[in-house]
């Protein structure tokens, strides 16, 4: 039995399983404060750890991490060949399809200091109308609807998604409890925010293919910081 | 000398086919203006501006060409991703091309079953090389894949690796995967081109107890020089273009560790990644990479003349 079923291949997931199984010792929402008031920066000792913690988990992914990929680690986990599974609340609902519903139950990972567990969280995909809309009545009614309980009830209840409509209850109790972890200490993944973008050069895909590259001995913690945050210094002067 | 000059009905003959042969280019040539030259003209053109978006903002010259040699992030990948695809090149020419003539000397030889083993070889490159890179994929994949299975059965397991997994494995296995698919198509091109050889020639060696050795090496190849060299140049065309294999294979970022990173894959991550100027940059990355096939084309295509000449 794998202890836990991780891609090394699909990047993008890497860094997702890098703030659950290491922002803590990375700092967490401290940390992402002060990164982003410039009282730190990626090459600290903090981030060094991060990077060397998450390369001693490395011992705990399946064999050849490397070579597998998102669909495979889901399919390990679903078949009951890996333990555990870090991911996101969008993969709950593929993996009660899968035959898992009632099976699983979820933990954010402890915070090595002993503080309350993070969860991590970030908005992923906002609705808007444009104001170059043929249909600017339509197309408001239909936003004001998408925002009212029923459609948010109906959304978290069909898509086991959180809904970012007030009131809103997830009955769904794998579910309810990720809400329940994100509502008692949010983080703000700050590698899928705005903060910094997405693309190259900013550190979302940076820290991807830095973490892929200590999965395959081809880097060293401090140069993969170093990396990260020689990203941000390209990611300002494209953008300032 | 007076030139004889054509009668009026000649002319009228003459000027009849001119019109005939526009009418008849036209079709092609509205195509070929619609759909290549136009767009890349357009590449050209969003490339020397700023992009808002969708909105265009201002002309920037050769800001954007700058920013894919000094943002040095974006460089790295670009070197990188140029050096993957010329290793993909040279290996596709040697183990691709080699194979294929091989084959289609084989293929000439054996009179039996010939169009089913043509059909056999030429089968694969009908299939989207998307859907090849998938197939192999879960072929290879270390631990749910049959070769890895098989391996394990024989009890070779020690030799399971994560093969797609592994930057040098992956380099390898890439060129392995693209031949099985291509082979078949320069099989059946040299084999068109092995029936076209004068017969002569080869009965006049074979009266001269030349050996099937001789023959080849001072017959055959040099007359399939210029098949060969136009193959050469259509796969180095193929291999600087390629998208679809190391997407199947190594996703977006050309995984593992950008092994499988192709300028295609580069210039999709460019275009597709939000960025406000994502258009402005990758259009620049495009027009370089066109300007790059193209002058490699022609001295390409200069070198193979030179050699051609000097053998035959």
């Amino acid at each position: 039995m794998t202890p836990l079923a991780v891609t090394g291949k699909d990047a993008w997931q890497l860094v997702n399983v890098f703030d659950a199984l290491v922002g803590t010792v990375y700092g967490g929402r401290d940390f992402v404060t002060r990164i982003l008031s410039g009282a730190a920066s990626f090459t600290d000792p903090a981030m060094v750890r991060a990077l060397e913690a998450f390369q001693g988990y490395a011992e705990y992914f399946s064999r050849f991490v490397s070579a597998v990929s998102m669909a495979d680690s889901r399919a390990m986990f679903a078949a009951g060949r890996a333990a555990m599974f870090p991911g996101g609340s969008w993969e709950l609902s593929g993996l009660q399809r899968a035959g898992m519903d009632g099976d699983i139950g979820v933990f954010s990972i402890p915070d090595h200091t002993g503080g309350p567990p993070p969860t991590w969280g970030y908005e992923d995909g906002s609705l808007g109308v444009s104001a170059a809309s043929p249909h600017p009545k339509e197309a408001m009614a239909l936003l004001r609807w998408m925002a009212t309980p029923e459609f948010g009830q109906a959304f978290t209840d069909q898509l086991k998604q959180p809904s970012s409509v007030n009131g809103v209850t997830p009955h769904d109790p794998v579910l309810a409890q990720m809400v329940t972890n994100f509502t008692a200490n949010p983080v703000p993944m700050m590698w899928v925010t705005d903060y910094f973008g997405v693309s190259s050069p900013a550190p979302y895909a940076a820290l991807m293919n830095e973490v892929q590259k200590l999965l395959a001995g081809a880097t060293t913690a401090q140069q993969a910081a170093a990396a990260i945050a020689q990203s941000v210094v390209e990611w300002n002067a494209q953008t300032r | 000398m007076r030139a004889d000059r054509p009668t009026g009905a000649a002319r009228h003959r003459n000027r009849g086919r001119t019109l005939a042969g526009v009418l008849f280019v036209l079709p092609a040539l509205g195509l070929y203006v619609g759909f290549t030259l136009l767009p890349l003209l357009a590449v050209f053109a969003f490339s020397v501006v700023r992009w808002q978006g969708m909105r265009p903002e201002a002309l920037t010259g050769m800001a954007n060409y700058a920013h894919l040699v000094v943002a040095s992030l974006l460089r790295g990948e670009i070197v990188n991703a140029l050096a993957n695809n010329g290793v993909f090149f040279l290996g596709t020419v040697v183990l691709q091309n080699t194979l294929a003539l091989g084959l289609a000397l084989l293929l000439h030889r054996q009179r039996l079953w010939r169009g089913f083993f043509r059909a056999v070889i030429a089968l694969p490159f009908l299939i989207n090389p998307l859907v090849v890179g998938y197939v192999w994929t879960l072929l290879l994949n270390p631990n749910f894949g049959p070769i890895a299975a098989v391996l394990q059965a024989v009890g070779a397991g020690d030799a399971v690796r994560p093969w797609l997994g592994d930057p040098a494995w992956a380099r390898l296995l890439v060129v392995v995967i693209n031949a099985w698919q291509w082979t078949g198509f320069p099989t059946l091109v040299f084999g068109a081109a092995l029936a076209g050889l004068p017969e002569e020639i080869f009965q006049a060696a074979r009266l001269e107890r030349a050996n099937g050795l001789q023959i080849f090496w001072h017959i055959t190849l040099p007359l399939m020089l210029p098949t060969i060299g136009a193959m050469i140049v259509i796969t180095f065309i193929g291999c600087f273009n390629t998208f679809n294999l190391q997407f199947a294979i190594g996703g977006v970022n050309g995984a593992p560790d950008g092994a499988n990173d192709a300028l295609g894959l580069v210039f999709y991550r460019l275009a597709f990644s939000g960025d406000l100027n994502a258009i402005g940059a990758s259009s620049a990355l495009a027009t370089l990479t066109f300007a790059f096939v193209f002058a490699v084309t022609l001295l390409l295509r200069s070198l193979i003349a030179r050699i051609e000449a000097r053998v035959i």
